[in-house]
């Protein structure tokens, strides 16, 4: 894993106050703008972030695809917060976007199984207000690890 | 990591998957997980954790059977 730097810092935490606020990270182009960089370099901030599992970045178009526990494309999961809605990676992450807020939330999940709609109230300080429902983890944990930089 | 509605539900996609019973969490569980994960990923002084430091959260909240070791 290699240093992280001041600009790369500075750049996580525009793409998280950007998130938070939009409910969807930022191009390079933006990020350029607000870090007062080129496109290359933020293109190039983007992809050291991803070295650091600090941020996944989409394959094809090389911007951000996932900065946990925000995904940028549409999930089972979909976050209503204070300010905007997120889509989460996952069902762990779907509790990690109250979490990573500090708010409270409602959550619009859906069944792996039969997609059926499910409504859950988080609150920031008590959490689910429902125990309806369960959470499967298929991998161990030393299966992941891999990833468990970003996770 | 998906949800499920029920125990049942859960069983069937196993079934229907081909897939191996892995760990169940309750919400209640999960959020306290999610909560102990992701509380400080906004603070700037945030870094990817080594394998230890996050092996340390997962026994923090309780996730120390076999299934949870990082390895």
């Amino acid at each position: 894993m290699s240093e992280i730097s001041d600009t790369q810092t500075r750049i996580r935490v525009f793409i998280y106050t950007h998130i938070a606020e939009v409910g969807a990270p930022p191009t390079a182009e933006r990020i350029a703008a607000e870090i007062s960089m080129s496109v290359d370099d933020a293109r190039a901030s983007l992809e050291a972030l991803a070295v650091n599992r600090q941020v996944i970045l989409d394959p094809t178009s090389r911007e951000i695809w996932m900065a946990g526990p925000f995904s940028a494309v549409p999930t089972r999961f979909r976050v209503h917060g204070a300010e905007a809605s997120y889509w989460a990676n996952c069902a762990w992450d779907m509790f990690g976007i109250p979490a990573a807020l500090g708010q409270s939330a409602r959550i619009d999940a859906t069944c792996a199984d039969c997609d059926a709609p499910m409504r859950l109230e988080v609150d920031r300080d008590t959490g689910p207000s429902t125990n309806e429902g369960l959470i499967h983890i298929l991998l161990p944990a030393n299966r992941w690890y891999a990833d468990i930089g970003f996770t | 990591m998906l949800f499920f509605r029920s125990e049942d539900h859960l069983t069937r996609w196993l079934e229907q998957h081909d897939a191996p019973r892995g760990a169940v969490l309750s919400l209640a569980a999960t959020w306290g997980l999610a909560k102990a994960w992701y509380v400080d990923r906004r603070d700037p002084l945030w870094k990817p954790r080594s394998k230890e430091q996050a092996q340390a959260i997962l026994d923090e909240v309780g996730l120390t059977d076999e299934f949870w070791k990082l390895g």
